[in-house]
């Protein structure tokens, strides 16, 4: 974990309101785990004193990317940075999904923006067979398509692209058809993840969900950010993001 | 050219820190996050999160909302309790070289003298226990800070930092058990905090810190609901330092004990004006999360600005504000 100073690389929209934003640095990067995340300066809001808590979607050896919705002032401000800002960001934070060696088959699911922490799982575990599902409001919010690759399932609620519905239940299906995932990694909306937890349960495959609460420091000191697991607070920042499914109130 | 040595080191109640800069109760946790960034033992000094003696959950998130230039928090006082903090936190607070405050709180009066008696015992039974003659006299707790701000339950939830009554009958309850220095946090929440200073003086306090957050609330008017869970919350960050400033100069004025001064700071010129105002040290709490190699750096920037003003020695600088 360390803060480093950035400079953005690229800044576009890539769908509907949602940017993908290249940071690129001199410095050198400690090793990142897939599902981790970062917390971004907000440079171009001087009113604006908390970080902004992005998931690492993408990174390589000098450089990460994350794709954020436009949602309220930080991510305006954000949507609005030109290439060459500097820009800090404290990283690599929280746990990541830590697979154990025994899980070969991997079903991946994400609703909208909870797919970004999942595309660079497949670069982090090279040695595993995956299964991708990923769901989106419509057409024009698909995201990551093309770079999640093969064995990748679209829906859409609306149907206007891929098939339509949820991407639960194209993983139901394909369960029902024979498909047994060892195990099922997931993020997405509070809903989709009850989808998903009910069909852990249902059909027993043990699961992974990476969730978000609001933030302040991102590395566990503040306790601001804590979220029921088992039935205790636990904080989302530094015992999580991902946990088990099974322990969520989902 | 002469070379210039400054002093950065000041003192409180006995205790000499490095420096004047200490990281905020609630913002710091035990320390071990921030160290992993860098070395907390070039700070003066910094406050563990507020404990109690039983452990305590907290409230409901959301905890926190964003506001202009400030944050609200409403963690409550989620805290693993005494017993846990013995037994996870002092080995690794016993191994550090800077001021190590342990933050304490309670609802009722006996709570406060029991969590005070317990810190204070545990921090002089480590020394005891210890052989090894390089820690055997280093005590992993310094001092004490009493959070006076929670609501007391026996007086229907008001706050027993609220009247100089309430103040001065908590603090000299809990004096005679407290073993270390005793700092006495002030809540701003109040009519008058120079006569709350006054009786926390009176009482035995050996020195005061503030201000603690100050009450607020951030609704959604498209919701129709407040922001923070519990409906309200506390106001920390740079919109509450000019509160804080005059604060800590009317407490200044009222008292001989030091004074700690905190709220809103985030840069070098911020800890020169508070002290100018008569603090002795300062707090940072909300900046941290801002930047989270803010208490490193400032520890820098305040070398580099007394160099500048060509102050040799930071004390100099305590209470010089002049009309
Ligand atoms: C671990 C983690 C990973 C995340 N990954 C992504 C991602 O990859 N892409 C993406 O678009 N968004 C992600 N989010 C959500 C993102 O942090 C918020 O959308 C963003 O902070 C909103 O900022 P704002 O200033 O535009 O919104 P405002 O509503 O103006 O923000 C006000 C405050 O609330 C906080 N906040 C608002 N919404 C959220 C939220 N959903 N989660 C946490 N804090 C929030 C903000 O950080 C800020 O402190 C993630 C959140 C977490 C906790
Ligand atoms: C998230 C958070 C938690 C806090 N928890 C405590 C606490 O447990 N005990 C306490 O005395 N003060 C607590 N405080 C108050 C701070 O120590 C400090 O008094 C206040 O935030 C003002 O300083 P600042 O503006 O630099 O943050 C907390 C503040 C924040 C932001
Ligand atoms: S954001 Fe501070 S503990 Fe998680």
């Amino acid at each position: 974990m360390k803060d480093i100073k950035f400079s953005v690389k690229s800044n576009l929209a890539i769908a509907d309101n949602i940017f993908r934003m290249e940071l690129k640095t001199s410095a050198k990067l400690p090793q990142i785990m897939c599902g981790q995340f970062l917390n971004l300066e907000v440079v171009g809001h001087d009113d604006l004193i908390l970080r902004r808590p992005f998931c690492i979607c993408d990174f390589g050896a000098d450089w990460v990317s994350v794709v954020y919705a436009v949602l309220g002032k930080g991510t305006t401000a954000l949507s609005k940075l030109k290439t060459g800002t500097n820009i800090n960001a404290l990283l690599p934070l929280g746990n990541g999904f830590v697979l154990d060696k025994k899980y070969t088959k991997i079903a991946i699911i994400g609703g909208g923006l909870g797919v970004a922490p999942l595309l660079s799982i497949s670069k982090c575990y090279l040695d595993k067979e995956y299964k991708k599902y990923l769901g989106f409001a419509s057409k024009k919010s698909v995201i990551l398509e093309k770079e999640f690759g093969i064995a990748t399932t679209i829906t859409t609620d609306d149907g206007s692209y891929g098939i339509k519905g949820y991407p639960t239940t194209a993983l139901e299906n394909d369960i029902i058809g024979g498909y047994k995932p060892d195990i099922i990694l997931t993020c997405g909306s509070h809903n989709m993840m009850g989808a998903v937890a009910k069909l852990a349960t249902k059909y027993n495959i043990p699961a992974l969900a990476s969730t978000e609460e609001r933030m302040a420091c991102g590395i566990g000191a503040c306790l601001v950010c804590v979220c029921k697991v088992n039935g205790r607070y636990a904080r989302v920042c530094a015992d999580g993001p991902v946990f088990d499914i099974r322990g969520l109130a989902l | 050219m002469k070379k210039n040595t400054i002093n950065t080191s000041i003192t409180i109640a006995g205790v000499t820190f490095k420096n004047p800069i200490i990281a905020a109760s609630g913002t710091f946790g035990f320390g071990r996050e921030y160290s992993k960034l860098y070395d907390i033992s070039t700070l003066g000094g910094f406050c563990t999160k507020g404990l109690t003696v039983e452990p305590r959950e907290g409230n409901a998130p959301p905890r926190i909302a964003e506001t202009y230039m400030g944050i609200l928090n409403s963690v409550g006082l989620q805290n693993p309790g005494i017993d846990a903090f013995v037994r996870d936190e002092l080995p690794f607070l016993s191994r550090l070289d800077t001021i190590r405050i342990a933050n304490v709180a309670g609802n009722t009066k006996e709570e406060y003298i029991e969590i005070v008696k317990r810190v204070s015992q545990a921090s002089l039974s480590h020394c005891e226990e210890r052989n090894d003659e390089a820690i055997s006299r280093k005590k992993p707790i310094d001092m004490i800070e009493l959070n006076i701000s929670c609501p007391n339950v026996a007086a229907g939830g008001m706050s027993f930092g609220v009247c100089p009554t309430s103040v001065e009958s908590i603090v000299s309850a809990v004096r005679p058990y407290a073993k270390l220095p005793m700092i006495v946090k002030l809540t701003p929440n109040v009519a008058n905090i120079a006569e709350n200073a006054r009786a926390a003086e009176n009482a035995g306090a050996d020195a005061i810190s503030l201000i603690n957050t100050i009450a607020g609330m951030a609704v959604n008017y498209k919701t129709r609901k407040p922001i923070l869970a519990r409906g309200f919350g506390g106001l920390s960050g740079p919109a509450v330092k000019p509160i804080a400033l005059k604060m800590t100069h009317d407490c200044y004025k009222a008292v001989k004990i030091p004074i700690i001064g905190m709220g809103g700071i985030t840069t070098a010129e911020d800890i020169m004006e508070f002290m100018l105002c008569g603090a002795t040290a300062v707090q940072i709490g909300t900046a941290n999360f801002s930047n989270p190699n803010i208490c490193f750096s400032l520890v820098k920037d305040l070398t580099n600005i007394l160099k500048e003003c060509n102050i040799n020695d930071v004390r100099e600088v305590i209470g010089a504000l002049e009309a």
